[in-house]
């Protein structure tokens, strides 16, 4: 029966199952967002939206953003792929793709202080409250994120990472970095 | 022939309560307003329905093929 013996090469360390069930709750967690918003935007009255008297989102300046994110994620994957030579040859693409991740949160920051001057609130409509709602859920999320690839990268410098810390780190990111894009269709177009 | 009458009875009991959901419909909100309110309502209930599914039954799929 030594065909039926698992491959000891081939299991899934704890930590990247355990960061992939976390990641299908939060695909649902989001779908569930992103179905109500489309809901309420098929059932707004006029059929226009964002409702009429309502700040426009900036669709321009966040795809530049959104480049920006999905930068981040690329370098992140160029460090997983000289992470295999060397942690050494990884760290600077770790670190961009920290120093992106930043960037894209900062200027979402610097987008919702000029969308708050211009009116939009939580409570300025569902137009806000599901703005909010949602670019804010998945900004948490990137700094949660951002804050975990910073404490994952002085171990790296170390050479003192577990692979698979690495690997659930990744996936984490590349989960904050993909679901973007869709957030982008959804609510900004 | 008590017992194929009884299952005759249960037959009917459950053609009749079968016809029920076309007149009802479970979704209240699924057929009002114009057409493209209604689809989109019937999309967002196929997605948010098959999803899960779909994410269980491909990470289990995945784990079933990677332990073979």
């Amino acid at each position: 029966m030594a065909g039926s013996t698992p491959n000891p090469n081939r299991r899934l360390p704890n930590s990247v199952l355990a960061m992939i069930i976390f990641i299908v709750a939060e695909i649902m967690f989001f779908a569930g967002l992103i179905s109500a918003h489309t809901i309420a935007r098929a059932t707004v009255l006029g059929g226009v939206w964002p409702p009429v008297g309502q700040p426009r989102l900036p669709v321009e300046r966040t795809a530049f953003n959104t480049a920006i994110l999905l930068l981040s994620g690329a370098l992140l994957y160029i460090a997983n792929r000289r992470a295999r030579e060397s942690y050494a040859k990884a760290t600077p693409y770790l670190a961009g793709a920290i120093a992106t991740g930043i960037a894209f949160v900062f200027l979402q920051g610097v987008e919702w202080v000029a969308l708050l001057r211009e009116g939009l609130t939580m409570t300025s409509g569902a137009h806000g409250a599901f703005f909010y709602l949602i670019v804010g859920a998945h900004a948490l999320h990137a700094i949660v994120a951002i804050a975990v690839l910073t404490a994952i990268y002085f171990p790296m410098r170390n050479g003192s990472l577990e692979p698979s810390t690495f690997t659930a780190v990744q996936i984490f990111w590349y989960f904050v970095v993909l679901l973007w894009p869709i957030i982008y269709l959804r609510v900004y177009l | 022939m008590h017992h194929l009458n009884r299952a005759a009875q249960i037959f009917a009991a459950l053609a009749g309560f079968s016809i029920i959901p076309g007149a009802a419909w479970a979704c209240p909100a699924c057929m009002v307003g114009d057409p493209k309110t209604a689809g989109t309502y019937l999309g967002m209930t196929l997605v948010m329905s098959s999803l899960p599914i779909l994410l269980v039954c491909g990470l289990g799929y995945w784990l079933w093929r990677r332990y073979q």
